[in-house]
């Protein structure tokens, strides 16, 4: 892959894969440092992105795998050392754009940290499956495929994770219904 | 009105820009980085050495060793990192033993027993769950229901096809352990409380890890392992419990699935007493359940039930009335087992047997009556089913209103 074409790749997927990665790490400098070895392991796996690939399920699978490697080489780590509550080290101020209509984006904005807070303490074998559903937009299969599990796995992962959600978000869905 | 994808996808929609300086990191360093040489042709030749091999000795059961992922894989495929260790462990029984019925291979590939080997260890008392929750993903209403079972034995299977990949449902299979000289009648729910598994596919083989309370405290009898597509699980049809002795057989004759497997336990992990305990324990609460009282039922739940408790083929007209519309008179074929799948809804009443002909239709007659429970407060929604054996093996609903008194 050339400079231009990475640049090219970080253009066209940069944000949702940025997205996923700060919704599945721990801090900033956590989803910064994931996205960047994301795009840098691409390039050492793949000579040319082809775009009728799906270089974006590619990508965000190469982001999953490094995650799980990730966590698996410090998690010794976390047996002396604290660790912080995900949800709250979380920035989730962040996550939003700036508002237009004050009232009007800070309940929309406030609804939105619920969601995600909610989504942020699912385990991961419900997690992943929800935001690779929800955020990044990917078919069942896709997510099979980064996942590494059957279609079905991730149908009933993903029918569960609604599950716990709606009673999470109980308060939030009652709002929308009245 | 909006619900829970709509506010997912509204609340997980991607929003978050990698600064500039992250992208220039990024180009800069990719600089540095050169490609990696490609693996596959490597991977390529192993797997045609693997086949000449195969060819070469002409064993399917080496073929087999070579092809089906290993216990820990599947472990670590269905995410359960701390099983894929124990699997890899001195505790870990590999059997890769396969047995083909009812058009499929079943390959028990291996067994592990142990404590805390899993975070997903709250399983509901009731046996309504098939997998556990962890501490964090258990529904807080269930928290006082479940219980937590930390001491498991789990046992993985390889099952495939012989015609076509298994599909990755396991609504088909019955997973389910048999211990010598506990009949499984009175014991199965002993055995198969909170029990469960997952399952993972790959390459057209559907993998399955069971789980169920640790079964090493029986080592000192013979423990089998049973995959059934009998309905129900286990009957005369599929296996012969010989009573005398406390052991268990395949029924030869039996065309599906009725796969039985010893597991090989160490028998110098038997623990008489903590099994005599469990067991002690399983008969009191049995019995417990046996003596307590039962809720009533309504009282027009009861009157209404007790009118149609004396409908029989015989007399239905008298106290029934054929329901005419659409969707109230069904005729079902018998499937390949043998066995009729009669299911339907009605006006959203409905239900499902699937049973064999000789079961539904006693003494050789070709008529019998059932009714449905009552699925609302209201007498409509109790349904009287008439089913008539037809000459060509096939099996008539017809659906009726009972004729209650006012």
């Amino acid at each position: 892959m050339t400079k231009t074409e990475l640049e090219n790749c970080i253009h066209d997927y940069g944000k949702e894969i940025y997205s996923f990665c700060r919704s599945i790490t721990f801090h900033l400098q956590d989803a910064d440092d994931l996205f960047q070895d994301t795009f840098l392991k691409a390039m050492e796996l793949i000579s040319d992105i082809d775009y009728e690939k799906n270089p974006k399920s590619y990508l965000l699978s190469v982001a999953y795998g490094l995650w799980k490697n990730k966590k698996r080489k410090h998690a010794w780590r976390n047996r002396i050392a604290a660790v912080f509550s995900l949800t709250e080290e979380l920035d989730f101020d962040s996550f939003h754009t700036p508002p237009d209509s004050l009232e009007q984006e800070f309940l929309k904005k406030e609804e939105s940290d619920l969601v995600r807070r909610a989504v942020s303490r699912l385990p991961e074998k419900y997690k992943f499956p929800i935001l690779l559903f929800y955020m990044e937009d990917l078919p069942i299969a896709q997510i099979a495929y980064i996942l590494k599990i059957p279609v079905g796995t991730v149908k009933s992962r993903l029918h569960q994770a609604r599950k716990l959600l709606e009673k999470e978000l109980e308060a939030v869905l009652d709002e929308k219904h009245t | 009105m909006k619900n829970i994808h709509d506010i997912l996808n509204q609340a997980l929609a991607p929003e978050n820009e990698p600064s500039d300086w992250l992208i220039q990191n990024i180009l800069a360093q990719s600089k540095e980085v050169t490609p990696m040489k490609t693996t596959h042709n490597r991977r390529f030749a192993t797997a045609a050495l693997s086949c000449a091999l195969v060819l070469g000795i002409g064993s399917l059961t080496v073929y087999a060793a070579w092809n089906y992922l290993k216990p820990a894989q599947v472990a670590e495929q269905i995410g359960e990192d701390a099983l894929r260790d124990a699997f890899s462990g001195e505790n870990a029984i590999y059997m890769n033993e396969t047995q083909s019925c009812g058009g499929y291979d079943v390959t028990l590939l291996g067994i592990t027993s142990g404590k805390s080997l899993t975070e997903y260890k709250y399983w509901a008392n009731d046996h309504s769950v098939t997998s556990g929750y962890s501490e964090d993903s258990m529904p807080k209403e269930w928290k006082d229901g479940l219980i937590e079972q930390n001491d498991r034995t789990y046992v993985v299977f390889a099952i495939k096809n012989e015609s076509q990949t298994p599909s990755c449902g396991f609504d088909g299979f019955s997973i389910f352990p048999v211990v010598e000289g506990y009949d499984y009648e009175t014991y199965s729910g002993m055995f198969e409380n909170a029990s469960g598994g997952h399952q993972t596919e790959q390459d057209g083989v559907l993998y399955f890890m069971y789980e169920c309370n640790n079964l090493e405290k029986y080592a000192d009898h013979a423990v089998y392992m049973c995959i059934s597509d009998d309905s129900p699980a286990f009957s005369e049809y599929s296996y012969i419990y010989d009573n005398a002795s406390g052991t268990l057989a395949r029924n030869e004759e039996y065309e599906g699935l009725n796969a039985l497997f010893s597991l090989p336990l160490d028998a110098s992990k038997a623990d008489p007493d903590a099994a005599k305990e469990e067991v002690k324990e399983y008969e009191a609460r049995q019995k417990r359940l046996a003596e307590e009282p039962g809720k009533p039922f309504a009282e027009w739940i009861q009157k209404a039930y007790d009118f149609v408790e004396q409908i029989t083929p015989e007399n239905i007209d008298a106290y029934a009335t054929p329901i005419t519309e659409e969707g109230a008179t069904l005729t079902f074929a018998p499937d390949n087992q043998g066995r009729v799948d009669i299911s339907y809804m009605f006006q959203g009443n409905g239900s499902r047997i699937y049973i064999r002909p000789e079961e539904l239709f006693e003494d050789g007659k070709t008529q019998a009556v059932s009714s449905t429970g009552a699925s609302s407060e209201s007498l409509s929604s109790i349904l009287v089913e008439h089913f008539t054996l037809n000459e060509d093996g096939t099996v008539t609903l017809q659906l009726y209103r009972a004729n209650f008194p006012d």
